[in-house]
C-alpha cells in the first residue's frame, strides 16, 4: 500500500514536472536561438515585434491577435483613430510627428499596420477580435482591400497548437531576454535585426534595431499601379468591409504612401472616389525612401506631419468638434 | 508515426492505453488484443495506409499459415517456403534496386532500376517472423489465435525498429491477465524509461548529429576533410547513431512496460566494450541474438573447427551487415567487422595459449578507434565518401585544411563529443540506472538504484518535458534506425 501511494506520487509528481520542463526547455532553447535579436529596444511599453532569425521572425501577428500583449489590445480598443495597412503605413506612420499631434489635440491613435505585406483580411479579424470601434479609420489603400493573406496571419487565423506555444514561448522569452541582456550585456551580440512596436500607439521602432536611415530619392513617379479590373474588385470587396465596418464613410480615410514602385497615391484615390471616403495626400516633394518602397523616417517625419495636420477637419467632424487646427494644410479631398 | 512526435505523445498513447485498460477493466481481454492489434496497425500504416496495410497484413497472414502447418508437421519443405517467402519479400523491397544497379555495373548492361521505395519497419518484421517460423519447426512455439500473433509482429512498441523478440519470449505475456489491469507502478516505470529514452534522442542525438551531418555531406560532395573535421564527424555520428539507436530501444521498452510487457534489452554501454567480441554483446543484442541463433549457428558455429568458424563469422556479419542497408558500404561494414571479429577469436586463442592479455585501457582504446573506423562506411553515401572519411582521419588532407566544415563551431562540437562520450563511458546505461526486474510488478519492491522517489519524479519528469519542448518548436527527427 505504502508502495502504492508513493508510485501515485511519483506519477504525478512526473508529470508536473514534465509540465515545467516544457516550460524550461521551450523558453531555454528560444532564448539560446534568439540570443542574437536586437534588446535596446525593449521598453515598458515596446514589445518584440519581429527578429530576423529562423526561430522568432513574426510576434506581432499572433501577438495582436491572441491578446498577448494586453496593453497592445487596450489600445486598440480605446483608439479613436485606428490607421490600417501593410508594413509601407508603419514606415510613414511610426513618427514622432503622429506621436506628438494626436498627443497635442488629445486624441486616441494606434497605428496597426502589419508587415509581410499583410491586407485587410487579418487587420479586419484582429479588428472583429477586439471589437475596436475607432471613430476615425486611415486606410494605406494600395490597394489593402484584397483577401490576400500572409503566411504569419494565415498561421495565427489557423492557430495550431504548436502556433501558439511559439507564440507563447516568444512572449516569455521577450522577459528573459530583456533581463539577461540588461545584466550581461557581452552574451548578447545584438546582431538580429529586429523591429519593435510600441503597445501604446502601435508605432514601429524599427529605424536602428532594424535598417539603418537611408535616403533613396523618389525622383520619378511611380510606374505599377492596376487595372481597371482589379481596381473593381478592390472597390467591391472595400464597400463590403466598409459597410461592415459600419463607420460613416466621412470618417474613413483613404491614403497612399509615397514610394518608386506603387502608385499608390492614384489607387488610393480612385478606390476613396470609388467607395464615397475622404483621401489625404499630402504634396510634400523631395520625399526618399529605405528602400524603394518604404518611407525613410525624415521623410515619414515629413509626409506624415503634413498628413495628420490635413485630418484635422476630419477630426473636428468625427471625434470632436473642439479639435483645433494649428495650421492651414492643403491636400485633403473632401468625402462625396 | 515517431514515438518522438506530439500526434504519438499527446494523442496516440493515451488514447491507446486509457482504451486498453479500460476494455481489460471490463474483462474483454480478446477485444483489448484486437484494439492493440489495431493502434499498432494504425500507428504502422498511419503514413502510407494503402501501401503499408496490404504489405503488413500479408506478410503476417503468409506466416501465420506457414508457422501453424509448421507446428503440426516439421516438415523442412515448408520452412524453405515460409523462409523463401520472407526472403523475396525482403529481397523485393529492399535489394531489387541495388542487385539491378550492381549487375547493371558489372555486366555493362542497362537494366531499368526498379526504385522501389523501402517500406518503413520491413528488415524487422520479416526477421521477426524468420524467427517465429524456425522456433515453430524447431517445436519452440505454440499455437496462438491469429490476433495474438498479429499483435506478436506488429506490437507498436517494437515494430518499426525492434527489439527483435522471440515469439516464446513476448506471446506467454499477452495472455496474463495481469497485463490487461493498469498499474500505477508498471505505467510510471515504463514512463520513466520512455522519458530517459526521448531525452537521449532529442537532447542527445539530434544535437550531436548537428555535427556529424554537414561533415558526411561534405564528403559526399567530394570536399576533402581535414583530420579534425573526420574525427569529429565520425565521433559525432558514432554518438548520434548510440543515442538515436537506444534512445529508441528504450521508449519501447518503456512503452512496453506500461502495459506490463517485458521487451528484451537492446544495448548494453556498447562504447565501454573491451573487444569486438565484447562490442556486439552490447550491441543491438536482439539483432545479434538473431544473427547468432538462425545463421550463425545453422552454418556450423564454432561446432566444425576454427576455419569454418571463422568463414561462419564472416558470412554471418556480411549478411548482418547487408540487412541495414542495400548498397557495398554496408557490406563492407559488415565485412569490416566480420574481419575483426576472426582477428578478435584467434587472439583470444593466442592469448589463452600465451596467457597474454591487453591491460583494459588500451583493449578499450582499440576497439572504439576500430568502431569508430568501421562507422564510416555504415553511414557515408557511398564508397567514394567512405574513403574520403577514411583518409582524412588518417591525416592525408592535413590537420585542418582551409575549408574547415564546422570551422565556426570546432570547439563547441568538440565539447559537446566529448560530453556525451563521458556520459556513453562513464555513467551507468538505462538498465543500470533503472533496473529492469524479471517481475515488473515487483520493481518497486526490489530497487537496485531507481525508487519511486520525488528526486527521481523531478529528475526524470523535468528531462521529459524538455525532450518535450524540443519536439513542439522543432519537427521531430526521424531515428536513424527507421531506414534499415
Amino acid at each position: 500500500m505504502k508502495s502504492l501511494i508513493a508510485w501515485r506520487w511519483y506519477v504525478a509528481l512526473f508529470i508536473l514536472c514534465a509540465g515545467l520542463g516544457i516550460v524550461i526547455g521551450g523558453v531555454g532553447q528560444m532564448t539560446i536561438d534568439n540570443l542574437k535579436c536586437q534588446s535596446t529596444g525593449y521598453a515598458n511599453d515596446h514589445f518584440l515585434a519581429y527578429c530576423d532569425s529562423q526561430r522568432y521572425a513574426d510576434y506581432e501577428h499572433g501577438a495582436l491577435f491572441y491578446g498577448l500583449e494586453r496593453s497592445a489590445i487596450d489600445s486598440i480598443r480605446r483608439a479613436e483613430v485606428l490607421f490600417i495597412g501593410n508594413s509601407k503605413l508603419q514606415a510613414a506612420f511610426s513618427t514622432k510627428a503622429v506621436r506628438d499631434y494626436f498627443n497635442s489635440i488629445n486624441v486616441r491613435f494606434f497605428v496597426m499596420g502589419f508587415g509581410y505585406g499583410d491586407e485587410s483580411t487579418f487587420s479586419l479579424a484582429v479588428l472583429r477580435k477586439w471589437g475596436a470601434s475607432p471613430k476615425v479609420l486611415v486606410i494605406n489603400a494600395d490597394p489593402f482591400f484584397s483577401d490576400k493573406i500572409s503566411q504569419p496571419a494565415r498561421d495565427a487565423l489557423e492557430g495550431r497548437p504548436a502556433f501558439l506555444w511559439r507564440l507563447v514561448l516568444k512572449l516569455v522569452f521577450q522577459r528573459v531576454h530583456r533581463a539577461v541582456c540588461l545584466v550581461g550585456s557581452y552574451v548578447c551580440p545584438e546582431s538580429d535585426p529586429s523591429i519593435f512596436r510600441s503597445a501604446r500607439d502601435g508605432e514601429w521602432n524599427w529605424i536602428g534595431p532594424y535598417v539603418k536611415e537611408k535616403s533613396i530619392p523618389i525622383d520619378r513617379p511611380a510606374q505599377t499601379t492596376m487595372t481597371p479590373e482589379e481596381l473593381a474588385a478592390a472597390s467591391k470587396l472595400g464597400d463590403q468591409i466598409l459597410d461592415q465596418i459600419g463607420l460613416d464613410r466621412r470618417c474613413v480615410v483613404l491614403t497612399g504612401t509615397p514610394n518608386s514602385f506603387l502608385d499608390s497615391t492614384g489607387i488610393a484615390m480612385a478606390l476613396a472616389a470609388s467607395l464615397r471616403t475622404n483621401s489625404i495626400f499630402p504634396p510634400v516633394d523631395g520625399l526618399s525612401t529605405l528602400d524603394g518602397i518604404h518611407l525613410n523616417l525624415a521623410s515619414a517625419e515629413r509626409w506624415s506631419g503634413q498628413f495628420v495636420q490635413a485630418m484635422t477637419s476630419i477630426l473636428q467632424k468625427c471625434v470632436s468638434p473642439s479639435i483645433h487646427n494649428r495650421e492651414g494644410v492643403a491636400g485633403v479631398a473632401t468625402a462625396n | 508515426m515517431l514515438f518522438n512526435s506530439a500526434q504519438f505523445i499527446f494523442v496516440f498513447l493515451p488514447i491507446v492505453l486509457s482504451v486498453f485498460f479500460l476494455l481489460g477493466r471490463l474483462r474483454e481481454q480478446m477485444l483489448a488484443v484486437m484494439w492493440l492489434v489495431i493502434a499498432s496497425l494504425v500507428f504502422y500504416s498511419s503514413d502510407d495506409p494503402y501501401r503499408l496495410l496490404p504489405l503488413i497484413l500479408s506478410s503476417i497472414a503468409f506466416n501465420f499459415f506457414i508457422g501453424r502447418m509448421l507446428l503440426r508437421s516439421q516438415s523442412r519443405v515448408l520452412l524453405a517456403i515460409g523462409v523463401g517467402g520472407d526472403l523475396l519479400l525482403l529481397g523485393y523491397f529492399k535489394y531489387a534496386g541495388f542487385l539491378v544497379e550492381t549487375l547493371n555495373a558489372v555486366t555493362g548492361i542497362a537494366l531499368q532500376n526498379p526504385n522501389i521505395a523501402l517500406p518503413i519497419g520491413i528488415s524487422f518484421f520479416t526477421f521477426t517472423q524468420i524467427a517465429f517460423l524456425v522456433d515453430a519447426y524447431r517445436g519452440e512455439a505454440r499455437e496462438y489465435e491469429p490476433f495474438h500473433y498479429t499483435l506478436f509482429v506488429s506490437f507498436f512498441p517494437h515494430l518499426i525498429a525492434g527489439p527483435i523478440y522471440h515469439h516464446k519470449e513476448i506471446m506467454p505475456q499477452f495472455h496474463l491477465k495481469e497485463n490487461f489491469r493498469f498499474h500505477i507502478s508498471n505505467f510510471g516505470f515504463g514512463l520513466t524509461w520512455f522519458a530517459l529514452g526521448l531525452a537521449k534522442k532529442t537532447l542527445f542525438a539530434d544535437v550531436v548529429a548537428q555535427y556529424a551531418t554537414p561533415i558526411f555531406n561534405a564528403a559526399a560532395a567530394g570536399q576533402a576533410l581535414g583530420l579534425v573535421d573526420s574525427w569529429i564527424g565520425v565521433c559525432g555520428f558514432a554518438l548520434q547513431l548510440y543515442y538515436d539507436f537506444s534512445g529508441y530501444s528504450d521508449m519501447a521498452i518503456g512503452l512496453a512496460l506500461m502495459i506490463g510487457v517485458r521487451l528484451p534489452l537492446n544495448f548494453d554501454s556498447p562504447y565501454k566494450a573491451l573487444s569486438l567480441i565484447d562490442f556486439w554483446r552490447r550491441w543491438h543484442m536482439t539483432l545479434s541474438r538473431f544473427l547468432r541463433d538462425y545463421l550463425y549457428i545453422p552454418l556450423g558455429g564454432n561446432r566444425k573447427g576454427p576455419r569454418r568458424r571463422y568463414i561462419n563469422l564472416l558470412v554471418t556479419m556480411l549478411l548482418g551487415g547487408l540487412w541495414h542497408g542495400a548498397a557495398w558500404t554496408f557490406v563492407i561494414w559488415g565485412a569490416i567487422h566480420g574481419f575483426g571479429l576472426v582477428v578478435n577469436h584467434a587472439w583470444n586463442k593466442v592469448a589463452e595459449s600465451y596467457r597474454l592479455s591487453l591491460p583494459n585501457p588500451i583493449a578499450w582504446g582499440f576497439t572504439l578507434a576500430f568502431v569508430m573506423v568501421a562507422w564510416v562506411p555504415f553511414r557515408a553515401d557511398g564508397l567514394s565518401a567512405t574513403f574520403t572519411i577514411w583518409k582524412g582521419m588518417f591525416g592525408f588532407h592535413g590537420l585542418v585544411p582551409a575549408e574547415s566544415v564546422i570551422a565556426a563551431q570546432v570547439t563547441t562540437a568538440i565539447a559537446c563529443i566529448a560530453g556525451l562520450l563521458a556520459v556513453a563511458l562513464f555513467a551507468p546505461n538505462t538498465q543500470q540506472l533503472l533496473s529492469y526486474p524479471r517481475v515488473i510488478l515487483a520493481a518497486f519492491r526490489q530497487p537496485i538504484r531507481f525508487i519511486p522517489s520525488p528526486r527521481w519524479a523531478m529528475a526524470a519528469g523535468i528531462a521529459f518535458g524538455i525532450a518535450v519542448s524540443f519536439i513542439i518548436t522543432q519537427r521531430p527527427t526521424e531515428f536513424l534506425y527507421f531506414r534499415f
